[in-house]
């Protein structure tokens, strides 16, 4: 299983700290995920209606899968751009993936308490890895921006409202 | 001298599909085909039936084209998280395209695999199953399954 995703992700093979840590799961996305929620996928909503998928969106926030609506989104739960993904005390940082060729975002990790990152893929598991940039590549292009946010708890509890 | 009784004869049975074969075709095989998967290992079996008249194998070439689709589209999309990206996916688009017809072995995938292929059905149908915001994709294929077997 290891294999299968290191093939889509070949920065992991000689990340000593990748691991598998969870059971495929259906019910979040990554950018739910990397905003501490495993009830929901954070996307904007879909021309479609589709079953299993309950779009939360901030209604203030441009609907669109460019690069700069995520960037609006975290900063609409409290984050703010950084320079780097180094591990900070009292800080939480993710970092948002782009395509290189559309602009689009493509995925969110977030930075955990003990300075690893962990990623949910896709439909896969959910993962940790040593830094943001491990998972580069043909799936999810490019780190485009990191972003943190500060806070006595920001490890620890969810402060979205929406 | 003991008589040759039919009772004691043991039937071959070569298929159950109702396909008549031209003689002119020579490399059709049926050890090609597993009734369960339809997976072609033999690249002219595949050719020809991908460029017969469609009437003739319509069956066969449906879940020739599903199953191709079907592991296109989820070797691609398996790491994506964006629902645009999942359903806007080309071999994702296919499988729409293969429209009604296609309803039936997208129940058998998804009563076996329970995944993001009920999308399929949401846009080939036009709705949702549920309006449950709860609801997760496991239990939408359930509900799918069983409307659909009752419909």
């Amino acid at each position: 299983m290891s294999e299968d995703i290191t093939d889509g992700f070949p920065g992991l093979k000689s990340d000593s700290n990748f691991k598998i840590t969870s059971h495929k799961d259906f019910k979040y996305n990554c950018i739910a995920w990397a905003a501490l929620y495993t009830d929901r996928w954070i996307w904007p909503p879909n021309t479609y209606e589709l079953d299993g998928v309950h779009y939360h969106w901030p209604s203030d926030i441009d609907k669109g899968d460019n690069i700069e609506t995520f960037i609006n989104l975290f900063q609409s739960f409290g984050y703010t751009v950084c320079d780097d993904c180094i591990m900070e005390e009292n800080y939480r940082k993710v970092a948002l993936y782009k395509d290189p060729k559309t602009g689009n975002c493509t995925h969110a990790s977030r930075q955990q308490r003990d300075g690893q990152w962990t990623s949910k893929l896709g439909r896969e598991e959910d993962i940790s890895h040593s830094s943001p940039y491990e998972i580069e590549g043909q799936n999810y292009g490019v780190v485009s921006c990191i972003m943190k946010k500060s806070g006595k708890y920001a490890h620890i509890d969810p402060l979205c409202t929406f | 001298m003991k008589p040759i009784s039919f009772l004691g004869l043991v039937p071959i049975v070569v298929s159950t599909t109702a396909i008549s074969f031209t003689p002119a075709f020579q490399t059709f095989k049926y050890n090609d085909i597993s009734e369960n998967t339809l997976n072609l290992t033999n690249p002219e079996t595949l050719s020809h039936l991908t460029t017969a008249q469609e009437s003739q194998y319509f069956g066969i070439l449906l879940r020739i084209n599903f199953n191709k689709y079907l592991n296109k589209w989820q070797t691609k999309t398996r790491f994506f998280s964006s629902p645009n990206q999942i359903i806007q996916d080309e071999d994702f688009q296919e499988i729409i395209k293969l429209g009604r017809p296609a309803i039936p072995l997208i129940t058998q995938e998804i009563q076996n695999h329970p995944t993001y292929l009920v999308w399929a059905l949401n846009i080939i149908l036009g709705f949702k199953i549920s309006d449950n915001p709860q609801i997760t994709i496991p239990e939408a294929c359930k509900l799918w399954i069983k409307y659909l077997k009752a419909n």
